[in-house]
Order: C-alpha cells, then structure tokens, then sequence
C-alpha cells in the first residue's frame, strides 16, 4: 500500500487494511523500544498507542504529512518511548533513535493533561454498563442516528432510546465527580 | 447533571456538529455566558474522544492478536510451514492413537484457525475410541440404547473414569435450584464481538482447546436422583453448559468468561461449570480469565443446545501451582 493509499482508507473509515499493513514495522520498532530498556509488554502498548495518535492525525483533514508515513510512525513511538521513559523515570537511550524523526508535543498535538484526563474517562466508561457502552459506541463513534440505534438496539420508540442515551451520559458524568475530586478539571 | 433531557439533546447536537449554522452561533453566544454548558460540551466531547479511541483500539488489538504469524519473515514463515507439517504429521498420529487427544481440536487464538462443527457422532466416537476409530472414524451412529450400554460398561473402567469422567458429569452434577437461568431466546444472529475484544486490549494469550460434549442421557438419570432436579432438567432440554479444564483436565473453579450472546456482552463465573438456555447454536469469541489472571482469547467456541463445551487451557495446571486439590463437584454461580 502507498502512503495516500493508508490516508484515503483510513478516512474512507476502511482501517483494518492499512493498520496491517502499518503493523508490519513493529517488530523493527519494538527492538528500538526495548534497547531504550523497555519490556515487551511496555513496547506493544507503546507501538499501539503509536498507530493510535497516527490514526487520529490522519483522519484530521487538516492534517497534512511532510515525511513518509513509516518515518512519522518512527517518530511518534520515538516520543511516546521518551515520554514513557520519563514517567519510569528512565535515561533515555537516544541513540538508538538517532535516525528518526523528532516530532514535538506542538507537531502531534499532544496534550499530556489532557490524555490523563482521557484516561481517567476510559476508566470511567469500563465502569458504565454494557447497553450505555453500546449507545455510545453506535452513537459517537459509528455516527447512527438515533432512529437507527433505537431499532438495533430493540427500544420502543426514538424518545425512549434518547432517554437511556441521557441518562448513559449522566451515569459517565456522576462516576466522573466520584472519581475526580473536581468534576471542573474536565475542562479542556 | 443540572441540564434538562432538552439541553442534553442541543449540547450533543453540537458536539456532533449536527446544528445549522445560525443555530450553532446561537449555542456558542449562549455558551460563552454560562460555564455549565461549557462544562457538558467539553465532557461530551471527551466522550467521543474516548469513544472512538476505544473501538480502535479494539480494532488495531484485533490485528496485534494476529500478528504473531502475519508479522513474521519469510524464513520464519518457511520454518513454521516445516514445523507445521511435522506437528500435523505427529497429531495425526496421537489422534489415532490417543482417544483423549480425539475431542480436542484446536482454537486458533493465535493463528485464528477456524473451529470446526462438533457433531454429536463424532464425541460418540471419541467415547468408543479404540480400533473402531481408526477403521470409521466418525460413520457409526450409536443408538440411545447402545451408548447408555457402552456408558455402563466404561464406567467400570477406572482409566475412563479419569480420562472422560470429568466430562460427562459436570453439567447435570452441577445444577443447582437457584442457579438456573431465564435467558431470553430466540434471537437470529450474533453481532460483532468487537466488544469483547475492547475489554482485553492486552490480551496475554494462552492456547486453548475446546471440545463439546452432548449431555448425555446417563447424566440425566443421575440428574434425576438429585431431588428436585428432575423437573428442571426436563425445563432445560435447551440448555447449553460450559466448563474450563486445566491442561490435565481438572475443572477450573472461578474461571471467568466472557462471551457474546445474541447482541449481550456477558460475563460469567464458571464454577465449575455454567449453564444457559440456548435454542439454536452459536459461534463466538470467549475470553477466559483464570483465577490467577491468565487470559485466553479463544475463537469459533460452539455453543449448542444439549452440548456441553469444555475449554482446556494448554500450559496451565492446578497442579503445578501449588493447587494440589481434586477437581470438585462443581456448582452453577451465574453473575450478571
């Protein structure tokens, strides 16, 4: 596949194809990772976290690559090692990355603040039961309207269905005051 | 959350960017006035973050469990084929040799190798084992009247007994008054199991075999020795039951299991064994999770009515753990 080839597929939402194709690197990467002083299971997590924020800049249509797609990739698991290395309280070994791309937190956009605060809310939504988990997934990620997630779902009516989608996003809302001492830190 | 189902519904309406212009305008001249509504727009859309971050990693986990053979050079590709043919060659030999190994077969949790179909004709022939099998195997149907002579007769033999006795007894031993269950039915298909895969992103994986076992009508007439019992087996012709095995086949108590059912993300407690009504077969993907925390991800399970499926975790034996205990009477616990 050619990097436009990756782009276009995964903007058209056809991602399996090209997150393959993108996972031929780990092994190169993840002998990178663990001469940084890694384990296996850190570089796995790393690498997937890695084609995660890729996945995300490149469904941004704003976003537009300057290098090739491996190298960015390279340079992504480049900084999350960094950052990982960092909160172990690691040296990091930068050598073995002398050749990739350095990107910044401003080049990718990340927030490390705000992707604690994600993932306190990732916790929080393992904690919402299962038929929420389904309405948000149909709703904010699969885009369907609410006519559509009333039927695959088996509510009586649309109201009914947009009254669980309320009251799913209430309980996410209620166990994130309990779990975040101030519920106004969810600011962005 | 103060905000009424109404302004509930305009703040989604914009995260999703679902307003006209003028309208959207409206929201943010409205917003910029009151830090409550800014508070839900930024939750909201956290939210979808979070959610779109979930299923993909569901969907990037679902290629990394499949990596550990797409992934690999061209001469570890060669050297796996030549292996390949080599264990398939000695397989094929212990499985007809070996009538334990005969009602294994193989989930693919790694290589995602598909299960095939377990027929009722074939575990009868794994029970006769013997010379029979090498000559027919699976042609013969045994009638209800010789299984239950076959059944009496193997029963006498100790090393049957530990070969297959586990098998047989588990799920009729197991039932108990209340832990029957009302599960709805009917339903036609199984959606993705998507989910499944979501909430073990990190799967340590385990190989596993699986195996299904037809209740049998000898562990019905044991059944119905246990007082109170009879009415409720008989209410349950329908049911399928599941139990997990070490590599030695003793029964794992407190295993956990997490399935797909009819559109349900459900997880169970398998103590010993779990029943649920069932009324036309189902394919899914199982997560097991073992007291000490291992995890199997195990494709294609089979789940039948009147079948009871056994899931043997390779690798992993009570024994060796310092859990010398015998497998025991195993009682049904579901947990909702």
């Amino acid at each position: 596949m050619t990097d436009q080839e990756i782009i276009s597929s995964i903007r058209k939402g056809e991602r399996e194809q090209a997150i393959r194709f993108l996972y031929q690197e780990f092994p190169k990467i993840k002998a990178l990772i663990l001469k940084s002083g890694l384990n296996e299971v850190v570089a796995k997590e790393v690498f997937n976290d890695s084609l995660l924020l890729l996945i995300e800049k490149l469904q941004d249509p704003n976003f537009e690559l300057t290098s090739k797609l491996t190298t960015y990739l390279y340079g992504i698991n480049r900084f999350m090692v960094k950052n990982e290395m960092r909160r172990q309280n690691k040296t990091a070994y930068e050598l073995e990355w002398s050749d990739t791309l350095i990107i910044s937190d401003a080049d990718l956009g990340y927030d490390l603040e705000k992707e604690e605060r994600l993932s306190q809310l990732d916790k929080i939504l393992a904690q919402v039961s299962e038929k929420c988990r389904q309405i948000f997934e149909l709703f904010y990620f699969r885009k369907q309207s609410m006519e559509h997630i009333s039927k695959t779902l088996n509510y009586s009516s649309v109201n009914s269905a947009k009254t669980q989608k309320y009251k799913c996003i209430e309980q996410a809302y209620q166990l994130a005051k309990k779990h975040v001492s101030h519920p106004e830190s969810l600011l962005p | 959350m103060r905000s009424s189902l109404e302004q509930f519904e305009r703040v989604s309406d914009y995260v999703s960017g679902k307003l006209t212009e003028s309208q959207q305008s409206l929201f943010e001249l409205e917003m910029s006035n009151d830090p409550f509504l800014q508070e839900q727009v930024a939750f909201q859309k956290d939210m979808v973050r979070v959610v779109e971050r979930r299923a993909l990693r569901s969907e990037i986990g679902a290629v990394a469990s499949t990596y550990a053979v797409g992934g690999m050079s061209l001469l570890s590709k060669l050297l796996l084929g030549t292996g390949s043919a080599l264990v398939i060659g000695v397989l094929s030999y212990f499985i007809f040799m070996n009538p334990k190994t005969e009602q294994k077969q193989q989930v693919a949790s790694v290589e995602r190798s598909k299960s095939e179909e377990h027929s009722p004709v074939q575990n009868e022939q794994a029970i006769k084992g013997g010379d029979n099998q090498k000559t027919t195997p699976a042609t013969h149907v045994m009638t209800v009247d010789e299984f239950i002579a076959f059944m009496r007769k193997q029963e006498q033999d100790p090393s049957f007994q530990n070969l297959y006795g586990s098998f047989m007894a588990p799920p009729l031993l197991g039932y108990k008054k209340d832990s029957l269950v009302s599960d709805n039915s009917g339903f036609v298909s199984i959606p993705s199991d998507s989910l499944i895969r979501e909430s073990v992103p990190t799967i340590e994986q385990k190989r596993a075999y699986i195996g299904s076992w037809r209740t049998s009508p000898m562990s019905r007439a044991k059944a119905s020795k246990i007082p109170g019992l009879r009415k409720q087996i008989k209410s349950r012709k329908k049911a399928a039951t599941v139990y997990v095995t070490d590599e030695e086949g003793n029964i794992l108590h407190n295993a956990k299991m997490t399935f797909s059912y009819f559109g349900e993300q459900r997880t169970v407690m398998i103590d010993g064994v779990y029943g649920f009504d069932l009324y036309s077969d189902i394919k899914t993907t199982v997560v097991i999770e073992l007291e000490n925390g291992d995890k199997a991800l195990i494709e294609n399970v089979d789940f039948k009515p009147r079948y009871s499926t056994y899931i043997e975790i390779e690798g992993y034996t009570t024994a060796k753990k310092g859990k010398q205990e015998a497998a025991s009477e195993p009682g049904i616990k579901r947990i909702d």
